[in-house]
Protein backbone atom coordinates (compact mmCIF):
# COMPACT_ATOMS: atom_id res chain seq x y z
CA UNK A 1 0.00 0.00 0.00
CA UNK A 2 1.39 3.42 -0.93
CA UNK A 3 1.68 6.15 1.68
CA UNK A 4 -0.86 8.21 -0.27
CA UNK A 5 -3.42 5.41 0.08
CA UNK A 6 -3.01 5.18 3.84
CA UNK A 7 -5.18 6.97 6.33
CA UNK A 8 -4.13 7.12 9.97
CA UNK A 9 -7.72 7.27 11.18
CA UNK A 10 -8.55 4.06 9.34
CA UNK A 11 -5.47 2.08 10.25
CA UNK A 12 -5.04 3.18 13.89
CA UNK A 13 -8.01 1.12 15.22
CA UNK A 14 -6.67 -1.93 13.39
CA UNK A 15 -3.21 -1.22 14.81
CA UNK A 16 -4.62 -1.10 18.35
CA UNK A 17 -6.13 -4.55 17.81
CA UNK A 18 -2.86 -5.86 16.37
CA UNK A 19 -4.48 -6.57 13.01
CA UNK A 20 -2.02 -4.83 10.69
CA UNK A 21 0.89 -6.32 8.79
CA UNK A 22 4.39 -5.25 9.72
CA UNK A 23 4.59 -2.57 7.04
CA UNK A 24 1.41 -0.80 8.14
CA UNK A 25 2.35 -1.17 11.81
CA UNK A 26 5.64 0.58 11.14
CA UNK A 27 3.87 3.32 9.22
CA UNK A 28 1.46 3.98 12.11
CA UNK A 29 4.34 4.08 14.60
CA UNK A 30 6.23 6.53 12.40
CA UNK A 31 3.19 8.79 12.11
CA UNK A 32 2.63 8.74 15.86
CA UNK A 33 6.29 9.46 16.49
CA UNK A 34 6.19 12.44 14.15
CA UNK A 35 3.03 14.05 15.52
CA UNK A 36 2.02 14.48 19.15
CA UNK A 37 -1.63 14.84 18.07
CA UNK A 38 -1.54 11.49 16.31
CA UNK A 39 0.31 9.95 19.26
CA UNK A 40 -2.49 11.15 21.56
CA UNK A 41 -5.09 9.85 19.12
CA UNK A 42 -3.41 6.46 19.06
CA UNK A 43 -3.11 6.35 22.86
CA UNK A 44 -6.86 7.08 23.13
CA UNK A 45 -7.71 4.26 20.75
CA UNK A 46 -5.38 1.91 22.60
CA UNK A 47 -7.01 2.90 25.89
CA UNK A 48 -10.42 2.15 24.36
CA UNK A 49 -9.23 -1.28 23.22
CA UNK A 50 -7.66 -1.87 26.64
CA UNK A 51 -10.92 -0.98 28.36
CA UNK A 52 -12.56 -3.98 26.66
CA UNK A 53 -10.64 -6.05 29.21
CA UNK A 54 -12.89 -4.77 31.98
CA UNK A 55 -15.81 -6.58 30.32
CA UNK A 56 -14.25 -9.99 31.02
CA UNK A 57 -16.27 -11.81 33.60
CA UNK A 58 -14.42 -12.33 36.91
CA UNK A 59 -13.43 -15.94 37.52
CA UNK A 60 -12.05 -17.62 40.64
CA UNK A 61 -8.31 -17.32 40.89
CA UNK A 62 -5.74 -19.31 42.89
CA UNK A 63 -5.02 -17.61 46.19
CA UNK A 64 -1.35 -18.57 46.17
CA UNK A 65 -0.62 -16.96 42.80
CA UNK A 66 0.96 -13.88 44.36
CA UNK A 67 3.32 -16.06 46.40
CA UNK A 68 4.23 -17.93 43.22
CA UNK A 69 4.93 -14.62 41.50
CA UNK A 70 7.44 -13.55 44.13
CA UNK A 71 8.94 -17.03 44.14
CA UNK A 72 9.44 -16.72 40.39
CA UNK A 73 11.02 -13.29 40.76
CA UNK A 74 13.57 -14.72 43.16
CA UNK A 75 14.56 -17.46 40.68
CA UNK A 76 17.94 -17.31 38.93
CA UNK A 77 18.14 -15.36 35.72
CA UNK A 78 18.55 -18.43 33.47
CA UNK A 79 14.95 -19.52 33.93
CA UNK A 80 13.75 -16.02 33.18
CA UNK A 81 15.82 -15.85 30.03
CA UNK A 82 14.44 -19.11 28.69
CA UNK A 83 10.92 -18.02 29.57
CA UNK A 84 11.46 -14.69 27.84
CA UNK A 85 12.58 -16.36 24.67
CA UNK A 86 9.34 -18.31 24.26
CA UNK A 87 7.01 -15.35 23.64
CA UNK A 88 9.50 -13.87 21.21
CA UNK A 89 9.58 -17.14 19.29
CA UNK A 90 5.79 -17.22 19.31
CA UNK A 91 5.69 -13.61 18.19
CA UNK A 92 8.03 -14.28 15.28
CA UNK A 93 5.90 -17.26 14.30
CA UNK A 94 2.84 -15.04 14.46
CA UNK A 95 4.45 -12.49 12.17
CA UNK A 96 5.43 -15.27 9.82
CA UNK A 97 1.80 -16.24 9.39
CA UNK A 98 1.25 -13.48 6.91
CA UNK A 99 4.01 -14.72 4.62
CA UNK A 100 4.00 -17.95 2.61
CA UNK A 101 4.74 -20.94 4.81
CA UNK A 102 8.26 -22.30 4.57
CA UNK A 103 9.08 -25.77 5.82
CA UNK A 104 12.57 -26.11 7.26
CA UNK A 105 14.19 -29.54 7.16
CA UNK A 106 14.18 -31.40 10.51
CA UNK A 107 17.97 -31.33 10.82
CA UNK A 108 17.91 -27.57 10.44
CA UNK A 109 15.34 -27.23 13.23
CA UNK A 110 17.35 -29.51 15.54
CA UNK A 111 20.54 -27.65 14.71
CA UNK A 112 18.80 -24.37 15.34
CA UNK A 113 17.54 -25.56 18.71
CA UNK A 114 21.04 -26.70 19.74
CA UNK A 115 22.51 -23.41 18.62
CA UNK A 116 19.83 -21.51 20.55
CA UNK A 117 20.55 -23.47 23.73
CA UNK A 118 24.27 -22.90 23.31
CA UNK A 119 23.63 -19.20 22.86
CA UNK A 120 21.45 -19.10 25.96
CA UNK A 121 24.15 -20.86 28.00
CA UNK A 122 26.76 -18.44 26.69
CA UNK A 123 24.52 -15.47 27.39
CA UNK A 124 23.80 -16.65 30.94
CA UNK A 125 27.51 -17.19 31.62
CA UNK A 126 28.32 -13.76 30.26
CA UNK A 127 25.49 -12.21 32.21
CA UNK A 128 26.67 -13.76 35.49
CA UNK A 129 30.26 -12.80 34.83
CA UNK A 130 29.24 -9.26 33.93
CA UNK A 131 27.04 -9.03 37.01
CA UNK A 132 29.81 -10.28 39.32
CA UNK A 133 32.31 -7.91 37.74
CA UNK A 134 29.94 -4.98 38.08
CA UNK A 135 29.27 -5.82 41.73
CA UNK A 136 32.98 -6.05 42.47
CA UNK A 137 33.71 -2.82 40.62
CA UNK A 138 30.96 -0.97 42.45
CA UNK A 139 32.31 -2.10 45.83
CA UNK A 140 35.86 -1.09 44.88
CA UNK A 141 34.64 2.25 43.55
CA UNK A 142 32.67 2.87 46.72
CA UNK A 143 35.66 2.02 48.93
CA UNK A 144 37.82 4.48 47.00
CA UNK A 145 35.52 7.39 47.86
CA UNK A 146 36.76 9.55 50.74
CA UNK A 147 33.34 9.82 52.36
CA UNK A 148 32.47 6.11 52.17
CA UNK A 149 30.95 4.67 55.32
CA UNK A 150 31.71 1.07 56.17
CA UNK A 151 29.78 -1.07 58.64
CA UNK A 152 30.59 -4.58 59.77
CA UNK A 153 27.49 -6.74 60.01
CA UNK A 154 27.10 -9.63 62.42
CA UNK A 155 24.36 -12.25 62.66
CA UNK A 156 22.01 -12.32 65.64
CA UNK A 157 20.80 -15.47 67.38
CA UNK A 158 18.41 -15.91 64.42
CA UNK A 159 21.36 -16.25 62.03
CA UNK A 160 24.39 -17.02 64.15
CA UNK A 161 26.68 -17.94 61.25
CA UNK A 162 25.88 -14.88 59.18
CA UNK A 163 28.47 -12.20 58.62
CA UNK A 164 28.94 -9.34 56.21
CA UNK A 165 29.63 -5.71 55.48
CA UNK A 166 27.68 -2.69 54.42
CA UNK A 167 29.33 -0.09 52.19
CA UNK A 168 27.54 3.25 51.89
CA UNK A 169 28.46 5.71 49.19
CA UNK A 170 26.78 8.98 50.27
CA UNK A 171 27.71 10.72 47.00
CA UNK A 172 25.96 8.20 44.78
CA UNK A 173 23.39 7.37 47.47
CA UNK A 174 24.05 3.66 47.12
CA UNK A 175 24.25 0.99 49.77
CA UNK A 176 26.05 -2.25 49.00
CA UNK A 177 25.28 -5.16 51.31
CA UNK A 178 27.71 -8.10 51.29
CA UNK A 179 26.55 -11.12 53.27
CA UNK A 180 27.71 -14.66 53.92
CA UNK A 181 25.71 -17.53 55.44
CA UNK A 182 22.49 -15.56 55.60
CA UNK A 183 19.79 -18.25 55.19
CA UNK A 184 17.75 -18.48 51.99
CA UNK A 185 14.28 -17.19 52.73
CA UNK A 186 11.07 -18.94 51.68
CA UNK A 187 9.11 -17.45 48.78
CA UNK A 188 7.35 -14.20 49.58
CA UNK A 189 9.97 -13.27 52.20
CA UNK A 190 12.77 -10.76 51.84
CA UNK A 191 15.51 -9.17 53.86
CA UNK A 192 15.08 -5.49 54.69
CA UNK A 193 17.77 -3.04 55.66
CA UNK A 194 16.99 -0.34 58.23
CA UNK A 195 18.90 2.64 59.59
CA UNK A 196 18.48 3.55 63.25
CA UNK A 197 19.78 7.07 63.89
CA UNK A 198 20.87 8.02 67.36
CA UNK A 199 17.90 9.12 69.45
CA UNK A 200 15.33 7.87 66.93
CA UNK A 201 12.49 5.69 68.14
CA UNK A 202 11.76 4.04 64.80
CA UNK A 203 14.18 2.71 62.18
CA UNK A 204 14.04 4.04 58.61
CA UNK A 205 13.63 1.66 55.68
CA UNK A 206 16.65 1.68 53.36
CA UNK A 207 15.93 -1.16 50.93
CA UNK A 208 15.36 -4.86 50.59
CA UNK A 209 17.19 -7.78 49.04
CA UNK A 210 17.29 -11.55 48.76
CA UNK A 211 20.20 -13.62 49.87
CA UNK A 212 21.98 -16.83 49.00
CA UNK A 213 23.81 -18.68 51.76
CA UNK A 214 26.95 -18.97 49.62
CA UNK A 215 27.32 -15.22 49.56
CA UNK A 216 25.43 -12.30 48.19
CA UNK A 217 26.23 -8.79 47.07
CA UNK A 218 23.18 -6.56 46.84
CA UNK A 219 23.26 -2.98 45.71
CA UNK A 220 20.47 -0.78 46.98
CA UNK A 221 19.65 2.79 46.11
CA UNK A 222 18.01 5.16 48.52
CA UNK A 223 18.03 8.96 48.52
CA UNK A 224 16.92 9.20 52.15
CA UNK A 225 19.66 11.06 54.04
CA UNK A 226 19.20 8.78 57.03
CA UNK A 227 20.23 5.79 54.93
CA UNK A 228 23.26 7.53 53.44
CA UNK A 229 24.82 8.98 56.56
CA UNK A 230 26.56 7.63 59.61
CA UNK A 231 23.93 6.39 62.04
CA UNK A 232 24.17 4.59 65.32
CA UNK A 233 23.12 1.23 63.94
CA UNK A 234 22.09 -0.55 60.75
CA UNK A 235 19.70 -3.46 61.08
CA UNK A 236 18.57 -6.29 58.78
CA UNK A 237 15.29 -8.09 59.36
CA UNK A 238 13.49 -10.92 57.56
CA UNK A 239 10.06 -9.75 56.45
CA UNK A 240 7.18 -10.60 54.19
CA UNK A 241 7.97 -9.00 50.81
CA UNK A 242 4.54 -7.43 50.70
CA UNK A 243 4.38 -6.18 54.29
CA UNK A 244 4.20 -2.45 55.05
CA UNK A 245 7.55 -0.75 55.52
CA UNK A 246 7.60 -1.18 59.27
CA UNK A 247 9.95 -3.73 60.84
CA UNK A 248 7.91 -6.65 62.16
CA UNK A 249 10.01 -9.73 61.38
CA UNK A 250 13.06 -11.34 62.98
CA UNK A 251 16.21 -9.27 63.43
CA UNK A 252 18.88 -11.35 61.65
CA UNK A 253 21.87 -9.00 61.41
CA UNK A 254 23.03 -5.74 62.90
CA UNK A 255 26.02 -3.50 62.56
CA UNK A 256 28.75 -3.61 65.17
CA UNK A 257 30.89 -0.71 66.22
CA UNK B 1 -9.99 10.94 43.06
CA UNK B 2 -9.11 10.14 39.47
CA UNK B 3 -5.99 12.28 39.54
CA UNK B 4 -5.00 10.80 42.85
CA UNK B 5 -5.48 7.29 41.51
CA UNK B 6 -3.39 7.94 38.42
CA UNK B 7 -0.72 9.54 40.56
CA UNK B 8 -0.69 6.60 42.93
CA UNK B 9 -0.25 4.16 40.09
CA UNK B 10 2.54 6.24 38.60
CA UNK B 11 4.17 6.33 42.00
CA UNK B 12 3.75 2.56 42.33
CA UNK B 13 5.45 2.03 39.00
CA UNK B 14 8.37 4.24 39.97
CA UNK B 15 8.81 2.20 43.12
CA UNK B 16 8.59 -1.03 41.14
CA UNK B 17 11.32 0.31 38.88
CA UNK B 18 13.42 0.55 42.05
CA UNK B 19 12.62 -3.12 42.74
CA UNK B 20 10.20 -2.42 45.58
CA UNK B 21 8.29 -5.68 46.02
CA UNK B 22 5.62 -4.05 48.20
CA UNK B 23 4.75 -1.76 45.29
CA UNK B 24 4.53 -4.71 42.90
CA UNK B 25 2.27 -6.46 45.40
CA UNK B 26 -0.01 -3.40 45.47
CA UNK B 27 -0.23 -3.29 41.68
CA UNK B 28 -0.89 -7.03 41.67
CA UNK B 29 -3.74 -6.62 44.16
CA UNK B 30 -5.33 -4.01 41.94
CA UNK B 31 -5.04 -5.69 38.55
CA UNK B 32 -4.31 -9.41 38.89
CA UNK B 33 -7.96 -10.48 38.94
CA UNK B 34 -8.97 -8.58 35.82
CA UNK B 35 -5.83 -9.66 33.97
CA UNK B 36 -6.57 -13.24 34.95
CA UNK B 37 -10.18 -12.86 33.77
CA UNK B 38 -9.00 -11.57 30.38
CA UNK B 39 -6.56 -14.46 29.98
CA UNK B 40 -9.16 -16.98 31.08
CA UNK B 41 -11.75 -15.68 28.66
CA UNK B 42 -9.33 -16.36 25.80
CA UNK B 43 -7.61 -19.50 27.05
CA UNK B 44 -10.30 -21.20 29.12
CA UNK B 45 -7.59 -22.80 31.23
CA UNK B 46 -6.76 -21.87 34.83
CA UNK B 47 -3.20 -23.15 34.54
CA UNK B 48 -2.44 -21.25 31.35
CA UNK B 49 -4.13 -18.09 32.65
CA UNK B 50 -2.09 -18.22 35.84
CA UNK B 51 1.07 -18.46 33.77
CA UNK B 52 -0.02 -15.40 31.80
CA UNK B 53 -0.56 -13.39 34.98
CA UNK B 54 2.85 -14.48 36.28
CA UNK B 55 4.42 -13.52 32.94
CA UNK B 56 2.76 -10.09 32.96
CA UNK B 57 3.90 -9.12 36.44
CA UNK B 58 7.36 -10.59 35.86
CA UNK B 59 7.63 -8.38 32.79
CA UNK B 60 6.40 -5.36 34.76
CA UNK B 61 9.02 -6.11 37.41
CA UNK B 62 11.79 -6.21 34.82
CA UNK B 63 10.71 -3.37 32.55
CA UNK B 64 8.96 -0.83 34.81
CA UNK B 65 11.99 1.44 34.54
CA UNK B 66 11.47 1.67 30.77
CA UNK B 67 7.76 2.46 30.96
CA UNK B 68 6.91 5.93 29.67
CA UNK B 69 4.14 7.37 31.83
CA UNK B 70 3.33 9.98 29.20
CA UNK B 71 2.67 7.46 26.42
CA UNK B 72 -0.18 5.42 27.81
CA UNK B 73 -2.16 4.75 30.95
CA UNK B 74 -0.87 2.05 33.21
CA UNK B 75 -3.95 -0.13 32.87
CA UNK B 76 -3.71 0.17 29.07
CA UNK B 77 -0.08 -0.93 29.26
CA UNK B 78 -0.98 -3.92 31.43
CA UNK B 79 -3.84 -4.91 29.11
CA UNK B 80 -1.53 -4.73 26.09
CA UNK B 81 0.94 -7.05 27.80
CA UNK B 82 -1.71 -9.48 28.98
CA UNK B 83 -3.30 -9.65 25.55
CA UNK B 84 0.04 -10.21 23.85
CA UNK B 85 1.03 -12.96 26.29
CA UNK B 86 -2.43 -14.53 26.14
CA UNK B 87 -2.52 -14.66 22.35
CA UNK B 88 1.01 -16.08 22.24
CA UNK B 89 -0.13 -18.91 24.48
CA UNK B 90 -3.40 -19.38 22.65
CA UNK B 91 -1.64 -19.77 19.30
CA UNK B 92 0.98 -22.08 20.75
CA UNK B 93 -1.70 -24.25 22.33
CA UNK B 94 -3.72 -24.37 19.15
CA UNK B 95 -0.68 -25.39 17.15
CA UNK B 96 0.56 -27.94 19.67
CA UNK B 97 -2.56 -29.71 20.77
CA UNK B 98 -5.10 -29.06 18.06
CA UNK B 99 -7.76 -29.60 20.66
CA UNK B 100 -10.65 -27.38 21.44
CA UNK B 101 -10.01 -25.36 24.53
CA UNK B 102 -12.50 -25.53 27.33
CA UNK B 103 -15.13 -22.92 26.96
CA UNK B 104 -14.93 -19.89 29.19
CA UNK B 105 -18.63 -20.42 29.69
CA UNK B 106 -17.76 -23.27 32.03
CA UNK B 107 -16.43 -20.76 34.49
CA UNK B 108 -19.64 -18.79 34.54
CA UNK B 109 -21.34 -21.42 36.63
CA UNK B 110 -18.66 -21.25 39.28
CA UNK B 111 -19.10 -18.91 42.23
CA UNK B 112 -17.02 -15.74 42.03
CA UNK B 113 -14.35 -15.50 44.60
CA UNK B 114 -14.21 -12.13 46.28
CA UNK B 115 -10.81 -10.69 46.90
CA UNK B 116 -9.52 -9.68 50.29
CA UNK B 117 -10.10 -6.04 49.44
CA UNK B 118 -13.78 -5.05 49.20
CA UNK B 119 -12.89 -1.55 47.93
CA UNK B 120 -10.99 -3.01 44.97
CA UNK B 121 -13.96 -5.33 44.36
CA UNK B 122 -16.35 -2.40 44.20
CA UNK B 123 -14.05 -0.36 41.94
CA UNK B 124 -13.60 -3.29 39.59
CA UNK B 125 -17.35 -3.90 39.47
CA UNK B 126 -17.94 -0.24 38.64
CA UNK B 127 -15.41 -0.29 35.81
CA UNK B 128 -16.89 -3.51 34.48
CA UNK B 129 -20.42 -2.14 34.59
CA UNK B 130 -19.35 1.03 32.80
CA UNK B 131 -17.55 -0.84 30.01
CA UNK B 132 -20.35 -3.39 29.62
CA UNK B 133 -22.85 -0.54 29.23
CA UNK B 134 -20.66 1.02 26.55
CA UNK B 135 -20.20 -2.29 24.72
CA UNK B 136 -23.94 -2.93 24.87
CA UNK B 137 -24.46 0.20 22.77
CA UNK B 138 -22.58 -1.36 19.86
CA UNK B 139 -24.47 -3.16 17.11
CA UNK B 140 -24.04 -6.90 17.59
CA UNK B 141 -22.06 -7.39 14.37
CA UNK B 142 -19.50 -4.74 15.37
CA UNK B 143 -19.13 -6.12 18.89
CA UNK B 144 -18.67 -9.61 17.50
CA UNK B 145 -15.90 -8.61 15.10
CA UNK B 146 -14.04 -6.66 17.79
CA UNK B 147 -14.28 -9.46 20.36
CA UNK B 148 -13.05 -12.08 17.89
CA UNK B 149 -9.99 -9.94 17.30
CA UNK B 150 -9.47 -8.98 20.92
CA UNK B 151 -10.09 -12.20 22.80
CA UNK B 152 -9.42 -14.83 20.15
CA UNK B 153 -6.62 -13.06 18.34
CA UNK B 154 -8.10 -13.79 14.92
CA UNK B 155 -6.71 -11.96 11.91
CA UNK B 156 -8.97 -9.87 9.70
CA UNK B 157 -9.07 -12.69 7.15
CA UNK B 158 -9.96 -15.25 9.82
CA UNK B 159 -12.74 -13.02 11.15
CA UNK B 160 -14.05 -12.54 7.61
CA UNK B 161 -14.05 -16.31 7.05
CA UNK B 162 -15.70 -17.07 10.40
CA UNK B 163 -18.44 -14.49 9.91
CA UNK B 164 -18.83 -15.05 6.18
CA UNK B 165 -18.05 -11.43 5.36
CA UNK B 166 -15.74 -9.60 2.99
CA UNK B 167 -12.45 -8.26 4.33
CA UNK B 168 -13.59 -4.71 3.73
CA UNK B 169 -16.75 -5.24 5.77
CA UNK B 170 -14.73 -6.63 8.68
CA UNK B 171 -12.43 -3.61 8.64
CA UNK B 172 -15.37 -1.24 8.56
CA UNK B 173 -17.18 -2.98 11.40
CA UNK B 174 -14.10 -2.95 13.60
CA UNK B 175 -13.37 0.70 12.84
CA UNK B 176 -16.93 1.87 13.42
CA UNK B 177 -17.29 -0.28 16.52
CA UNK B 178 -14.15 1.06 18.15
CA UNK B 179 -15.10 4.61 17.26
CA UNK B 180 -18.52 4.19 18.93
CA UNK B 181 -16.97 2.49 21.92
CA UNK B 182 -14.54 5.35 22.33
CA UNK B 183 -17.41 7.84 22.31
CA UNK B 184 -19.49 5.73 24.69
CA UNK B 185 -16.61 5.46 27.13
CA UNK B 186 -16.11 9.21 26.74
CA UNK B 187 -13.55 10.74 29.03
CA UNK B 188 -13.95 7.88 31.43
CA UNK B 189 -10.97 7.07 33.54
CA UNK B 190 -10.80 4.17 35.94
CA UNK B 191 -11.27 5.53 39.44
Amino acid sequence: MNNEDRCFCELAPLYALDLLDEQDQTWIEQQAAASSDLATELADIQATVGAISYSAEPVPMATDLKDRLFQRLSQPVATELVRDLRPRQAESQRLDRSSPRRRNPKWLQVGGAIATLALIALFVDNYRLRQTTQETQSVIAALQQPDTILYTLRGTEKATNASGSLVINPTQKTLTVLTQNLPNLPSGQTYRLWAMPKGATKPSFCGQFNSRTNGTTSQLSNSDAVCNGAVSQMLITAESATAPLVPAGDLVMKSVL
Amino acid sequence: MKIESAFNEASLLKRIAQQDQAALAALYDRYARILYAVAFKSLGSAQESEEVVLDVFSQVWRTAANYDLTRSRIDTWLFMIVRSRTLDRLRRLQRATKIALASADAAKSQPHQLSDDPIEDVLLSERRAHVLTAIAQLPEEQRQAIELAYYKGLTQLEIAAQLGLSLGTVKTRIRLGLSKLRIALGTWEPS
